[in-house]
């Protein structure tokens, strides 16, 4: 009697645990558009195996850039298939930051695409260090570019530039140490930006990922295998939840299937 | 059918004649938009492992052996070049000195370049010149000019004995005003156009010279200006000696109008 009593209890408070244990994070596994990722940038982001332009950016070849290969370490996860989550690519080669300003606002603002998107992976200044543009000047560029997102509900990945041998006097240690500075302010501030240092996950292969020139043919951009380290590094940085599986997926499909045949039921 | 076979005969001729002079009248207007009194590029490269200022002027279908005007152990950089209706050219150019970045200039008299001076302004960063000479065969100049983070757009022209004192040509603000262009129409006015930041924006700021003063206008004819001066573009060789044509600034004074473009975005 003692021990059927003290297994009710101990089974009843295992089953409550599993019940409220469930909920969490619940709300990060409920709705798909929290999941698609917009890539904005210059030639790096835009990469060169576009096909043509789309109502969700440049619609590329499946070797194009590192939104390829992000998708699919994204989609590879057997919990993210059912979201087939998507990189929309906003590259645009050539492009400084005081352009990318406008241009952000304006893709934002004037947003098509049937797909939601929750992230903005940004990658810019390469081209103003080209130009001979002042550091601080960029630095206010991106600031600006985050506050756009922001406004529009993203959470912010800011990442570092890769390397330039191209462009030995290019201070890309400087920028990147201004970008490092801007993450972290604007992470300890208002919680939404991560930094996503490509230049330091990158430039230790920049060789390897520069030979056999890429389709820029320069040491400027990567090659295929570059683009992928790019899109790992990127991978890297997202939060968890876009990476594995809620904690009991089991009992998460068991309440979606539920939710599922009641549905059914109501249509018929 | 002989009458209607002449007619049509008469017709079809018509349609060629027509057709023909329409083709000849498009080529005119287009193949030689103005004629062009002066065309000028001015780049940096380290052909020798130093960076320098080149310039080489467009001459009878021919560009001009370049000629080195710096003689920098620094970097040198956003060189622009201007040239007046007496041949006189200009150059200017920023110079990365330990740790500010200095205007630099020369002029050339009877194909001789002057050593390079400073043009002081009492600012640490001074970058993105833009040059026109005017009708008077002045140079102006308008550039980037910063203290801290924030540029302004600073101006000075060449008075007799040097360059006027730089001014600051907006008032104080705590923006980025970048990306100066300075245009002369061809009535002989000097436009300007750089670019602000307004309401988390970057708008396009137009101004021209009134005889004393900068002057705000409404619309900005750079647009148009840089039409006219630079189309059509295979009127003009592009020069093979040019490496990086982002580093290169080509300057045209056509019909009296003037401006600069970068090689790049030609």
């Amino acid at each position: 009697m003692h021990c059927r009593s003290n297994f009710f209890v101990v089974s009843t408070s295992l089953l409550w645990c599993l019940f409220v244990v469930s909920f969490f994070p619940a709300k990060s596994y409920g709705e798909e558009e929290t999941r698609n990722l917009l890539a904005f940038g210059d030639s790096l982001t835009e990469a060169c195996y576009i096909d043509g332009d789309s109502e969700c950016g440049w619609v590329g070849t499946y070797s194009n850039g590192y939104e390829s290969e992000l998708e699919s370490l994204l989609n590879a996860h057997p919990w993210n298939e059912r979201w087939d989550i998507r990189v929309f690519n906003y590259g645009k080669g050539g492009e400084q930051t005081y352009e990318g300003v406008g241009r952000l606002a304006d893709v934002l603002d004037n947003y098509t695409c049937d797909k939601p998107v929750k992230f903005i992976l940004l990658m810019e200044g390469t081209n103003d260090l080209l130009h001979h543009k002042n550091i601080g000047q960029i630095e206010y560029n991106l600031e600006l570019m985050i506050g756009i997102s922001r406004g529009h509900g993203l959470e912010i990945l800011l990442a570092t530039i890769p390397p330039d041998p191209e462009s030995p006097y290019k201070n890309i240690l400087g920028l990147n140490e201004a970008i490092r500075r801007i993450a972290e302010e604007q992470a300890a501030k208002y919680g939404d930006v991560t930094l996503v240092d490509q230049y330091s996950a990158l430039a230790p292969d920049w060789v390897s990922y520069t030979t056999p020139k890429g389709c820029y043919n320069d040491l400027t951009h990567p090659n295929d295998s570059g683009f992928d380290a790019m899109a790992a590094v990127w991978y890297e940085s997202l939060p968890d939840f876009m990476k594995q599986p809620p904690p009991l997926p089991g009992l998460m499909l068991l309440f979606d299937s539920v939710l599922v045949q009641q549905e059914e039921d109501v249509i018929q | 059918m002989q009458r209607r076979t002449i007619v049509y005969t008469g017709l079809i001729s018509c349609f060629l004649v027509l057709v023909s002079t329409g083709v000849n009248a498009f080529s005119k207007s287009h193949g030689s938009s103005g004629e062009i009194s002066d065309i000028q590029i001015v780049w940096t490269d380290n052909y020798d492992e130093s960076e320098q200022v080149y310039l080489s002027h467009y001459q009878k279908g021919e560009w001009s052996l370049p000629v080195q005007i710096s003689k920098s152990n620094t970097y040198v950089f956003h060189a622009v070049s201007g040239v007046g209706s007496r041949g006189k050219r200009w150059a200017v150019w920023t110079r990365k000195d330990k740790k500010n970045h200095s205007l630099q200039w020369s002029v050339s008299s009877h194909s001789n370049w002057s050593p390079p001076q400073e043009i002081k302004s009492g600012l640490p960063d001074n970058r993105a010149t833009t040059m026109i000479v005017d009708s008077n065969n002045t140079p102006w100049i308008v550039w980037e000019g910063a203290r801290d983070s924030y540029s302004d757009i600073y101006w000075s022209r060449w008075k007799e004995d040097g360059w006027s004192a730089p001014e600051r040509i907006h008032g104080a603000n705590k923006v980025p005003d970048i990306e100066p262009e300075l245009f002369l129409d061809s009535s002989g006015k000097i436009f300007l156009s750089y670019q602000t930041v307004q309401q988390k924006r970057y708008v396009t700021v137009s101004k021209s010279w009134d005889g004393k003063k900068w002057k705000s206008v409404a619309v900005n004819p750079g647009t148009s200006i840089k039409q006219r001066l630079f189309n059509p573009k295979n009127t003009i060789k592009y020069p093979q000696f040019i490496q990086k044509d982002h580093q290169a600034t080509l300057y045209l004074r056509r019909n009296g109008t003037a401006g600069s473009t970068l090689l790049s975005t030609y």
